[in-house]
């Protein structure tokens, strides 16, 4: 296969998440993960794409009040902005660190709030910015290469 | 990378006479391998992984199963059944697991060996592997006892096949087992041997004509469950029980129905899952990096488990008491032979001895611009879609849809919207003909200037 990056293809797409409502949560992310099963893009990239949209997705859904993922695929490539409108988060650095959570009861009662999403997002992409003002919402964004197997 | 044209054997199969065309199959393939084509539901073999599901929904029973008859037994010298654990539910009380297996010799076998023994052996062979080397794998650890679950990991969820526990199913230990030891009291060579499974689905006759993971199977041929469960109903008044036919222990018995394996291995924090679209929502989350503190994941393609398969005879939910109470009444009966004969296997009839490979579907070109392009062309053409799944193309979604459209595989006007609306734009370009038409005088070579 072509790794090539100096081609014209691209897609791009919207794809809108509903804060709250946990039974559609991760159908953005099942739909990221078909594409790129039907594009041929290997499978150890795959799961770290599957990792990082799921955690943001969820994130969205049990925090934000909406939001959505703007999707960029090239052939070398995916690129995912998760942007929300919501609570927002008081310290970034504080959410990124391991074991860190706010989650209230009844989210801990469904299996969240270990405080890992965030940190495994991070170690799943090759890049992430995140940006966040409180009472206005979040945006995080990331990028994963096709062309890396492995990552740290 | 060059695909080569790889050939795979299926044991769902279509009767093309019987098929009405009715689409009732396509939409609960777990892997959208159906297509109707010509009024046929024909199979797209790459995707099949011989669930069987099609079958349980098929109203003309048009899907079927192939598996081997009984005039196979005549090829073979010393011929062995080995029934599989969810065979036990099968029969009312007055049946006895003793007699039920007697039952079997009643029908030309010269023995029988119930894999709810191998069963018995592998719960401790993997309890076992799981603490030592086995620590190694990616958790959860997914078992490898379900053909059906394998081919889905394969096909669907490549990057899965390494949390695949590495272990040959009951019943190719079962195999092994009575055919290394028939082989040895019995003076005869493997291959005078005939070992028979006795199958509750199409997937275990798969995987035994194409076995995963291992260069070959020990088992020689399948027969239906219900096709035995049949023939013991009508005979068992003149089946004479043989003792001490029955050796397997109840927890190994109970691996026929939901829950029995995650039960009999000794480990902490396992999963059980059944019925294959409950199992893909499982396999979803493991591939979002979830149920990582899992030990063990149990994921059966039927509901309820084996006494769910397609080649049953009783109710799955039925069948389930009954081996509760065969299992209660065995209780550690057989525990100790089955200790003794843990002890004097050799370890390595465990273990797969090749790796499972991941089979992915074929991308939508080798090419990956070309792939992008195809894919932009799937999503503009689902977007034109109306989305309602109607199945009258042929396709189980409107996306499968798009996407046959872009591979060649169905053609736009296949939609009946699609169609509709071609023939709205027709009858309207037809009405501004036929307004213009008299009051134009006819010369030749207009009718091409207006294409
Ligand atoms: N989109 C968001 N909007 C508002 N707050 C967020 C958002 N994403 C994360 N947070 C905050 O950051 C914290 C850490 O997030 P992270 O995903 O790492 O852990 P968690 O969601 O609490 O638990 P886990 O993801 O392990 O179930 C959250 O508890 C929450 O306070
Ligand atoms: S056996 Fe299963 S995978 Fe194969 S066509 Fe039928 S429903 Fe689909
Ligand atoms: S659950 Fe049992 S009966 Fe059903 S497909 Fe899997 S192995 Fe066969
Ligand atoms: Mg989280």
């Amino acid at each position: 296969m072509s790794g090539g990056s100096d081609s014209e293809e691209k897609i791009h797409m919207q794809l809108p998440i509903r804060g709250g409502d946990f039974s559609k949560a991760g159908e953005a992310s099942s739909k990221i993960k078909n594409i790129l099963k039907q594009l041929g893009v290997s499978p150890a990239v795959i799961k770290r794409v599957a990792i990082a949209c799921f955690e943001s997705e969820i994130n969205i859904v049990a925090y934000a009040n909406k939001g959505q993922f703007s999707v960029d695929i090239t052939t070398g490539e995916i690129r995912v902005l998760a942007k929300d409108e919501g609570p927002g988060i008081e310290c970034v650095e504080m959410a990124m660190m391991e074991g860190f959570s706010t989650a209230p009861p009844e989210l801990r009662e469904m299996g969240f709030g270990a405080g890992m999403g965030l940190p495994n997002i991070k170690k799943a992409v090759d890049w992430i910015k995140i940006e966040s003002q409180v009472g206005v919402g979040t945006e995080l964004e990331f990028k994963i290469l096709f062309g890396g197997g492995e990552n740290g | 990378m060059d695909k080569q044209a790889v050939e795979y054997f299926h044991s769902v199969r279509l009767i093309e006479e019987e098929c009405k065309g009715c689409t009732h199959c396509i939409r609960t393939c777990p892997t959208e391998a159906i297509r109707v084509r010509h009024g046929k539901a024909r199979i797209i073999e790459e995707r099949c992984i011989d669930c069987g599901e099609c079958i349980r929904t098929c109203p003309n029973s048009a899907k079927i199963t192939v598996t081997d008859s009984l005039d196979i037994l005549k090829e073979f010298k010393h011929k062995i059944a080995i029934p599989a654990p969810s065979l036990t539910g099968q029969f009312s009380s007055k049946h006895t697991a003793t007699g039920m297996l007697s039952g079997f010799l009643h029908m030309g076998f010269d023995d029988v060996l119930e894999v709810g023994f191998g069963a018995g052996l592998l719960s401790r062979a993997i309890t076992e592997y799981l603490r030592g080397a086995g620590s190694r794998i990616p958790r959860p650890v997914i078992s490898s006892a379900c053909p059906a679950v394998v081919r889905l990991i394969q096909v669907r969820y490549p990057g899965l096949v390494e949390n695949i526990l590495p272990m040959q199913s009951p019943m190719e230990v079962t195999a092994r087992y009575v055919k290394e030891r028939a082989a040895e009291a019995a003076g005869l060579d493997e291959k005078e041997i005939g070992v028979f499974f006795i199958s509750p689905c199409p997937a275990k006759v798969t995987v035994v004509k194409q076995p995963i993971g291992a260069e070959r199977s020990y088992v020689d041929g399948v027969i239906a469950a219900k096709d035995a469960v049949n023939y013991i109903r009508k005979n068992f008044d003149d089946i004479e029980g043989r003792k001490g036919i029955q050796k397997a222990s109840g927890s190994g018995i109970s691996w026929g129905r939901r829950g029995g394996e995650v039960a009999s291995i000794d480990i902490s924090r396992k999963l059980s899952v059944d019925g294959i679209h409950h199992v893909r929502k499982i396999l979803d989350k493991v591939e979002e990096g979830g149920l990582k503190k899992i030990n063990l994941i149990e994921a059966q393609a039927c509901v309820g488990g084996c006494v769910g398969g397609v080649l049953m005879a009783e109710d799955p939910f039925l069948a389930k008491v009954k081996i509760d109470i065969v299992t209660d009444e065995i209780g550690s009966k057989n525990d100790n032979r089955l200790e003794e004969a843990y002890g004097r296997a050799k370890r390595e009839m465990y273990f797969l001895d090749g790796k499972i490979e991941p089979r992915p579907i074929t991308p939508l070109d080798a090419n990956v611009d070309e792939a992008m392009r195809k894919l932009k062309e799937i999503e503009r053409l689902s977007e034109e879609l109306p989305g309602s799944d109607c199945g009258s193309c042929g396709c189980p979604t409107c996306r499968a849809f798009a996407e046959d459209v872009v591979m060649g595989l169905s053609t736009p006007l296949d939609c009946q919207f699609k169609m509709r609306e071609q023939v709205g734009g027709l009858a309207g370009e037809i009405h501004e003909l036929l307004k213009k038409l008299p009051h134009t005088e006819w010369k030749r070579g207009a009718e091409n200037e207006d294409r």
